[in-house]
């Protein structure tokens, strides 16, 4: 039964139009950062050449210009990259954030549970928001990634010129970085995918407490943002001090635009979420009465 | 064969006592009829029958098992609870089939029998958005009975159906009840009641007033 039901949901997460919007934005936004991406690379690539007219035809200067410094997440300077690790907590919770707010809503839920059983409902709708929410954000990234690929090659990052990168010795997963470029790429994907499902399920909490489903699709994004705002105004007020980077709208970036964050900080989040958001199906799964349907 | 026995049981919602004491038993093959104003308990009762809430006081035993203890919900069981609610974009062949996927029991024909029963067209691919009042309507009834369940609970089954669609209501309760499932309808309308049922309770303040056997209303 669960996993009939967990079938379900999963085609009711993923084959929405709200989910193929949110993919189209993703997309959107990503494919339009590689532009000036691009035409930066190429002004680089000019100025190298100019370089190594003047000083000879070997430049150790090209390893600064790589496929890991280029794509969206390697780069903070193209409108793209800010506005996607500004927005991904919106289009994370757009694709299936709704959901359960609207079937509590109209009564469909009983339908549901009667078939399935509250629990495996409840861990059903749970999997779909996790699996919706993670696809939808990093999709476009992957996607992005794949297309810079065609364009600037793979070059492998000299920690020598560090600050072309934006990556640190102190920075989360530097080693990687240098070490295996790809598989950097490939961890901050699964992190970020991790993420953005656990914020997609923030949905699921957010609807027990709020009953109209606007206000349950913002309500993870204005909490982020409010961690955000709190993180720079509390916390960060001292600019002699380098300080960790807590706030998961900053961290979730690949490339840090300000402080480094660190493996406990990135761990208590994942954790916090997960437990906030689990606990809370495990809640309903358990104890809740299916006692009123609001008329539609 | 199914029985269900509800003994005692009573139900407060923030301190609003909304079924108080009802007792009474039910088997197979019969359709029973719970008759009362709005707010008289009704819809409680069935919710309580249907396992969606839990009683307060007293019990509930399907088949000798204790809902909410031994079994969460009554096994095949059929519910058409207030309104009836599907999602907006699929179409009314498509929303059965998602539901029923769930427990995997039935193929597409049964679904298509189901909405042929109802007066739906089974190939019709309008959204469930773009129905009328009385097709959702016939639409949740088609729900209620497409797994040939052995428990259905129909609350206000009739509402918003035209004389054509009250017919095919009492028709298909018939049949259903021919097939041997135990059928429990609430509608405010006695005439309606006393047509269709076995036997009735008259709910009144959340309380069984008065069991009439079907010689006794007719």
């Amino acid at each position: 039964m669960l996993c009939n039901t967990m079938k379900l949901e999963l085609k009711k997460a993923i084959c929405n139009p709200y989910f193929y919007l949110t993919l189209l934005i993703g997309l959107a936004i990503t494919f339009f950062s590689l532009v000036p991406s691009l035409q930066s690379y190429d002004q680089d690539l000019r100025s190298h050449q100019q370089f190594a007219a003047e000083f000879g035809p070997r430049n150790p200067l090209m390893q600064m210009e790589t496929l890991f410094n280029h794509w969206i997440g390697g780069e903070s300077f193209t409108p793209g990259s800010g506005n996607y690790f500004f927005l991904f907590p919106l289009l994370a919770t757009i694709p299936y954030g709704w959901s359960y707010c609207s079937e509590s809503k109209s009564g469909y839920v009983k339908s549901m549970v009667i078939r399935a059983g509250k629990m495996p409902y409840y861990l059903a709708k749970y999997a779909a928001l996790f699996v919706s929410g993670g696809l939808a954000v990093v999709t476009p990234l992957l996607f992005n990634f794949l297309l810079t690929a065609m364009f600037i090659p793979a070059v492998r990052p000299d920690p020598s010129y560090l600050t072309a990168y934006g990556i640190g010795p102190a920075s989360f997963l530097s080693m990687l970085f240098y070490a295996h470029p790809f598989l950097y790429v490939f961890a901050y994907l699964l992190i970020d995918f991790l993420f953005c499902g656990l914020i997609a399920c923030l949905c699921f909490t957010a609807s027990i407490l709020v009953k109209n489903r606007v206000v349950v699709v913002l309500l993870p994004f204005f909490l982020l943002l409010g961690v955000h705002y709190l993180c720079y105004s509390l916390l960060y007020t001292d600019p002699m001090v380098i300080y960790r980077q807590c706030s998961p709208m900053a961290f979730l970036n690949p490339v840090p635009t300000s402080y480094d964050t660190t493996w406990p900080i990135v761990l208590a989040w994942g954790i916090g979420l997960f437990l906030l958001t689990f606990a809370s199906i495990v809640l309903r799964g358990r104890c809740h009465e299916l006692k009123k349907t609001a008329v539609v | 064969m199914m029985t269900i026995e509800v003994k005692n049981v009573s139900k407060t919602i923030r301190r609003q006592p909304v079924i108080q004491h009802a007792s009474l038993s039910m088997q197979s093959g019969r359709i029973y009829g719970l008759q009362g104003i709005n707010g008289s308990g009704k819809t409680m009762l069935m919710r309580l029958i249907s396992g969606l809430i839990v009683p307060t006081d007293g019990w509930i035993l399907i088949n000798g098992k204790l809902l909410g203890k031994d079994l969460a919900f009554p096994e095949r069981m059929g519910l058409f609870l207030e309104n009836p609610a599907f999602l907006d974009r699929y179409s009314g062949f498509h929303n059965l089939k998602m539901l029923s996927s769930i427990q995997n029991r039935i193929g597409d024909s049964q679904i298509r029998s189901a909405l042929d029963q109802v007066g739906l067209d089974p190939f019709d691919h309008k959204h469930y958005r773009k129905f009328s009042l009385g097709m959702k309507q016939r639409l949740g009834i088609a729900a209620a009975i497409m797994e040939a369940p052995d428990l259905i609970l129909l609350d206000e089954p009739t509402n918003s159906l035209d004389t054509d669609g009250i017919a095919l209501v009492k028709k298909i309760l018939a049949a259903e009840r021919a097939r041997g499932a135990l059928i429990l309808i609430s509608c405010h309308d006695f005439s309606i009641l006393q047509e269709m049922s076995d036997e009735i309770f008259v709910l009144e303040s959340g309380q069984i007033q008065k069991h009439l056997h079907a010689p006794d209303f007719m």
